[in-house]
């Protein structure tokens, strides 16, 4: 009973991420750029909770003795480069926010000042 | 014929001339010549999508009465587009028309595409380059491509569409309104995915032979590699538009 939950319940995780991510697709809540590499990390799960042997042998292959190592130092290096293409995205909207801000302090002058010579002409 | 932002309210039919512009100092000056030549009564707003050379400058000295819109920095051509849409809604445009600043749309085409618009009753018209008129033949890898392209695009879209990759676009109203909400930023976004978009919302499309002239500025790829990548991204992009849930 305990081994068939133990080989279930990884493939149900994997649905249950599978399903959120459609659903953030479909009601657009995610854009593009951001959908590829959980699309990417989804078929892994899946593969890996489907075929555990799949992930021994690519464990084998990288050079782990234990399986349990792979997947954690492979689990740490996917966050550690999303985490980073995170910060860099981060730092893009950061620099256009004050952009954006800079731009609205210039038009609201530019707006005052008109305003100014009108009520200035209607005199 | 200016229409003064009432929004649906206005009587004569105008015609507004979108043309997104990154980076086109050396075209864009003969290009708005071109579409004032054609269309005389037609307005023109050139979006400049964060553009680091004079491309404001020669919008400016063209002689052209244009509307200039400047975006504080290049956030993509969808992106451009979608404010040239928003500008089109809010003004309460009868017909919409994108214009790549390129040099290589003929705008002398634009009144065929609106009379085929309304005798159609179609919402987008597509100028293809495909469909018969004019010479240009995109060759190997890239022309596969798209072949695969147009025959799925068809297929979602519900009418024979032979050039899913032009820019060179005519709309009416309810399209405008639903790019100028949904017209997305990304990669390809302003061409296949706004198709799928427009369908799935209930527009009808359909497309008129148009043809192109040689780009006057870049050089088209012809590498293999890189037509493989732009299928995949084309097929990915467009999967995802395919199970968009329809009302956004």
């Amino acid at each position: 009973m305990a081994a068939i939950i133990y080989s279930v319940l990884p493939i149900l995780v994997a649905l249950a991420y599978g399903a959120y991510l459609i659903w953030l697709v479909w009601s657009e809540k995610l854009k593009e750029k951001y959908i590829s590499y959980h699309l990417v990390l989804f078929v892994v799960l899946l593969v890996f909770s489907i075929v555990p042997r799949s992930a021994d042998a690519m464990s084998k292959a990288f050079g782990f003795h234990l399986t349990a190592n792979f997947l954690l130092a492979g689990g740490v290096f996917i966050l550690l480069l999303i985490c980073l293409s995170l910060a860099k995205n981060l730092s893009t909207s950061e620099e256009r926010i004050r952009r954006l801000a800079e731009e609205v302090a210039l038009l609201r002058q530019e707006v005052d000042s008109l305003t100014c010579e009108g009520e200035r002409s209607r005199e | 014929m200016a229409v003064g932002g009432v929004k649906g309210k206005s009587i004569v039919t105008s015609t507004l001339v979108i043309v997104p512009a990154w980076n086109e100092e050396e075209t864009i000056a003969s290009c708005l010549r071109d579409i004032k030549n054609s269309l005389p009564a037609a307005d023109i707003v050139v979006v400049n999508d964060g553009s680091t050379d004079n491309t404001s400058e020669e919008v400016r000295s063209s002689g052209v009465d244009v509307t200039l819109l400047e975006q504080p920095f290049n956030l993509g051509v969808g992106a451009a587009m979608r404010l040239g849409y928003l500008y089109s809604s809010r003004h309460g445009y009868t017909y919409t028309c994108q214009v790549d600043a390129d040099g290589q749309h003929d705008p002398s085409y634009i009144e065929a595409m609106i009379s085929h618009l309304r005798q159609t009753g179609s919402d987008l018209v597509v100028g293809s380059r495909f469909a018969g008129e004019g010479a240009y033949r995109a060759r190997g890898p890239r022309r596969w491509a798209m072949v695969v392209l147009s025959k799925w695009l068809s297929r979602i879209c519900q009418a024979r569409l032979t050039d899913t990759t032009s820019g060179f676009k005519v709309s009416n109203a309810r399209a405008t309104e639903i790019l100028s909400r949904r017209m997305p930023a990304e990669y390809l976004g302003d061409t296949l995915d706004s198709l799928v978009i427009l369908a799935k919302e209930g527009c009808k499309i359909s497309e008129v032979a148009v043809s192109m002239r040689e780009r006057q500025g870049g050089v088209p790829s012809h590498s293999p590699l890189k037509a493989a990548i732009f299928l995949f991204r084309a097929f990915f992009s467009v999967s995802l538009y395919v199970i968009y849930r329809r009302n956004g």
